[in-house]
């Protein structure tokens, strides 16, 4: 797997990311790395577990802001029905929409992890 | 790293931080903060530096809306521009970051060409409104300077041409704040905002512009003026509110609507006797009023040309009494409550000086109050010279005077004018200087063609005349003159000053000392050490001239005989007909006892020579008043001076001593080359 195809699968576009960064694949590097070691997934998690609704909805809307950045596209949205979850208090459907956000995420970073390792195969 | 633009990114993730740096650090100098708290501290400390702020909305501690609150608060909002960031794009969250102020808005995810413009424009934008706001200020500052310069300015003109000082307007200025102030505190049907009283007061200055328009010999008349010149005279406040009617100015100035009211009826009295309407009670203005009480009360107070200064005491007194017309009751009351404290009011805003609105707060009147302190102290600083000038002026004894060459117009010290009995000013003052005859015609024209000589190094002329004055003996004096030239790049002479000290008595000693001193003190002649240097200074330059060396025969004996009293009068006697028949280029001395000389010079030939020495020979035996006398006397002639003196007086004694030998009341003359006792 290259980016370009962990992109495409996860619905984003690899060269339109880079594109918005100007072409710059160090800094497309740096932040899919950071993205990797950022607390808000954790911390989403936390929320989830003390069912801190206020918290749920905070941490899904940085993960949001965050995906949306980098262009993970079915993360932002599996993080952008979360938030709204919380908005109109359907709190109910909020577990399992995390259980495809996990998914998606655990893909990401596993994905992620793979190309930044294997780099310059990988672009 | 100091001259690139500060941009403050405020975003809780760090990644999204990041990407932001990244995009703008190239270009701008970043700092950052991790939520709303630390942005509001970066913003206290670097507020003065930061060009824009890049703001997320959902934040821990502090969200975003919270520090755009802050910074309204604070007034930050108002220089410094603030871009949302924000992964929520619905209206209501955008509208709400608008409404607190935040001048765009940028979406996730971040394209790094949008993001460097965005940023790039609103600097741009803000920067520009800032230059423009401070250019627009700089504009209304400069009105609003010359405005209440041109104010003072015209004002202090109509004061000075009045003889008056410029501080009356300030006075006047202060007078009408403090009364109306007082009006409107005690009287609340007197409902003036501080901005009215300040406009007033300002516009109170004018309140006799009218008066440029009335003739100066009856402004500055020191007598009562005649009923027909009282008419003139009065129409000053119709013509003083016409003229501000008639210059093209904002009509709905409010500060002009109550200069022409004040000029129009400051001469108004309540009871309906003043002037030039006869306006009754409320039907005067309320400006009017005021201003109309605060000018009785300066010129009371105030020392003009017509009269001595009067006490404030004294002065309140007479307002009181009616003395000055009636007035609106209730202003009285507030005169009186306020009348000790009226100096005192006037010295605080003299030192203080300018009258500002209270409430100043936005930063053109701030600034403006400033301009308005600056103006007033020229004023102030131009009355101190004034009054310096005027002190000095009136110790010293010099006549000191100021020539305008625009005007025409030479003024004259006080004590000038009192020494000279002339008037303080004199128009038309070349024709005067020429056609009075003060200073002799010759004097006049040797005082311009120094005037023409003068340069811009050299602007000092020295100068020393007699000065006739009616009814006395013309009098020495020096006129020193420093002439004044314009402040242009080509300058012209624009006047001059100068003084005049009258050196008549220590001219008239000095050549009183010259002349003991080259005077023999019996006869008044020369005395032997005068005629020399005299004769030799002419020998240098000389035509056919004679010395004749003479003395009176037999003298010891007219002394024996009568005494040295009528050996005296002899010798006076004597000296008087050689006076009396000598010509003014002639020189002649007493050279001891009884011994005279006389050095004849430039004759055109022998035969006048001659026949001069012979009339002079008659006359100094026509003796009718004291005891008759003879004399005996030698001649020597040279052609052309080329003779030293002491060898011209030994061939001239030589021949008294042949005429003595002779047998006495003849002379006899040098001959060169020949035996003197032959030839006589």
């Amino acid at each position: 797997m290259n980016l370009r195809e962990f992109y495409k699968e996860s619905g984003g576009d690899f060269d339109a990311f880079l594109n918005r960064l100007r072409g710059k694949e160090s800094l497309a590097y740096k932040y899919i790395t950071k993205f990797a070691q950022d607390l808000t997934y954790a911390q989403l998690a936390q929320a989830i577990h003390e069912k801190n609704y206020e918290e749920i909805g905070k941490n899904a809307h940085t993960l949001k802001g965050i995906a949306l950045n980098l262009d993970f596209k079915n993360l932002g949205d599996l993080c952008c029905e979360i938030v709204a979850l919380v908005r109109c208090e359907n709190f109910a459907a909020i577990d399992a929409q995390f259980d495809k956000l996990s998914a998606s995420y655990e893909y990401t970073i596993n994905a992620i992890g793979y190309c930044t390792e294997h780099w310059d195969d990988c672009v | 790293m100091k001259n690139k633009k500060m941009v403050l990114i405020v975003d809780d993730v760090e990644l999204n931080r990041a990407f932001l740096r990244d995009m703008l650090e190239d270009e701008y100098e970043i700092i950052e903060a991790a939520n709303g708290i630390e942005a509001v501290e970066l913003l206290s400390s670097n507020f003065a530096d930061i060009a824009v702020v890049l703001l997320d909305a959902i934040m821990p501690e502090m969200d975003g809306f919270e520090v755009l609150e802050h910074m309204n608060a604070a007034h930050w909002i108002d220089t410094i521009p603030v871009i949302m960031i924000s992964a929520d794009s619905s209206p209501e969250f955008i509208s709400k970051g608008y409404k607190l102020g935040a001048i765009d808005y940028i979406s996730r995810p971040y394209n790094t060409d949008i993001v460097m413009h965005r940023v790039k424009n609103t600097i741009t934008l803000y920067t520009k409104q800032i230059v423009l706001q401070s250019i627009v200020v700089e504009h209304m500052q400069e009105l609003q300077l010359t405005n209440s310069l041109m104010v003072d300015i015209l004002s202090t003109i109509v004061e000075f041409r009045n003889g008056e000082s410029g501080i009356h307007v300030q006075r006047i200025r202060i007078l009408t704040k403090v009364l109306l102030e007082a009006l409107v505190k005690n009287y609340p049907k007197y409902a003036l905002t501080q901005k009215q009283i300040v406009e007033i007061s300002n516009a109170a200055a004018l309140h006799d512009v009218g008066k440029i328009t009335i003739p100066d010999n009856i402004i500055n008349k020191p007598t009562k003026l005649t009923v027909e010149e009282f008419e003139v005279f009065k129409t000053h406040c119709e013509r003083g509110a016409q003229m501000l009617e008639n210059i093209d100015l904002n009509k709905q100035d409010s500060m002009l609507k109550y200069a022409i009211n004040i000029c129009k009826y400051h001469h108004e009295r309540w009871g309906g006797e003043g002037y030039p309407n006869g306006l009754v009670a409320d039907e005067i203005p309320v400006c009017a009023q005021v201003v109309a009480l605060a000018d009785v009360y300066d010129a009371l107070v105030s020392e003009r040309v017509y009269k001595d200064a009067i006490s404030p005491q004294n002065a309140v007194a007479m307002i009181i009494n009616g003395e000055c017309g009636s007035f609106n009751d209730d202003l009285l009351a507030c005169f009186v409550q306020a009348s000790g404290k009226l100096e005192d009011e006037i010295c605080k805003y003299e030192n203080d000086v300018y009258l500002q609105a209270n409430n100043v707060k936005n930063p053109q009147e701030a600034i403006t109050s400033k301009d308005l302190l600056f103006s007033s102290r020229t004023v102030a600083l131009l009355e101190q010279e004034r009054v310096k000038t005027h002190f000095f002026a009136s110790l010293s004894n010099e006549i000191q005077f100021e020539y305008n060459i625009f005007t025409d117009v030479l003024s004259l010290s006080d004590k000038g004018a009192e020494a000279l009995n002339l008037p303080l000013q004199i128009k038309n003052a070349i024709d005067w200087l020429k056609e009075s005859g003060i200073i002799a015609q010759a004097d006049v024209q040797n005082l311009f063609e120094q005037f023409r000589k003068a340069t811009l190094e050299s602007p000092i002329i020295k100068t020393q005349c007699l000065v006739v004055q009616e009814g006395t003996s013309p009098k020495w004096h020096e006129i020193t003159i420093r002439i004044l030239y314009t402040d242009e790049i080509t300058p012209s002479i624009s006047g001059c000053i100068g003084k005049m000290v009258d050196i008549h008595s220590q001219k008239i000693e000095g050549e009183l000392l010259k002349i003991k001193a080259e005077c023999d003190a019996l006869t008044q002649l020369y005395n032997h050490a005068a005629a020399k240097y005299k004769i030799k200074e002419k020998l240098l330059n000389c035509g056919l001239s004679a010395l004749l060396f003479f003395d009176i025969d037999d003298f010891k004996q007219i002394n024996d005989t009568h005494g040295h009293l009528i050996g005296d009068a002899v010798l006076k006697q004597l000296s008087k007909i050689i006076m009396k028949n000598i010509r003014t280029t002639d020189i002649a001395a007493r050279v001891g006892g009884d011994e005279f000389i006389i050095f004849v010079s430039d004759f055109v030939d022998k035969a006048r020579l001659n026949e001069w020495i012979e009339r002079l020979w008659g006359a100094l035996h026509i003796n009718e008043d004291t005891l008759p006398f003879t004399v005996s006397m030698g001649i020597a002639i040279t052609e052309n001076g080329k003779i030293d003196y002491e060898t011209l007086v030994s061939q001239a004694d030589q021949s008294l001593y042949i005429a003595k030998k002779n047998g006495k009341n003849q002379h006899a003359s040098y001959v060169v080359h020949s035996n003197c006792e032959q030839d006589a």
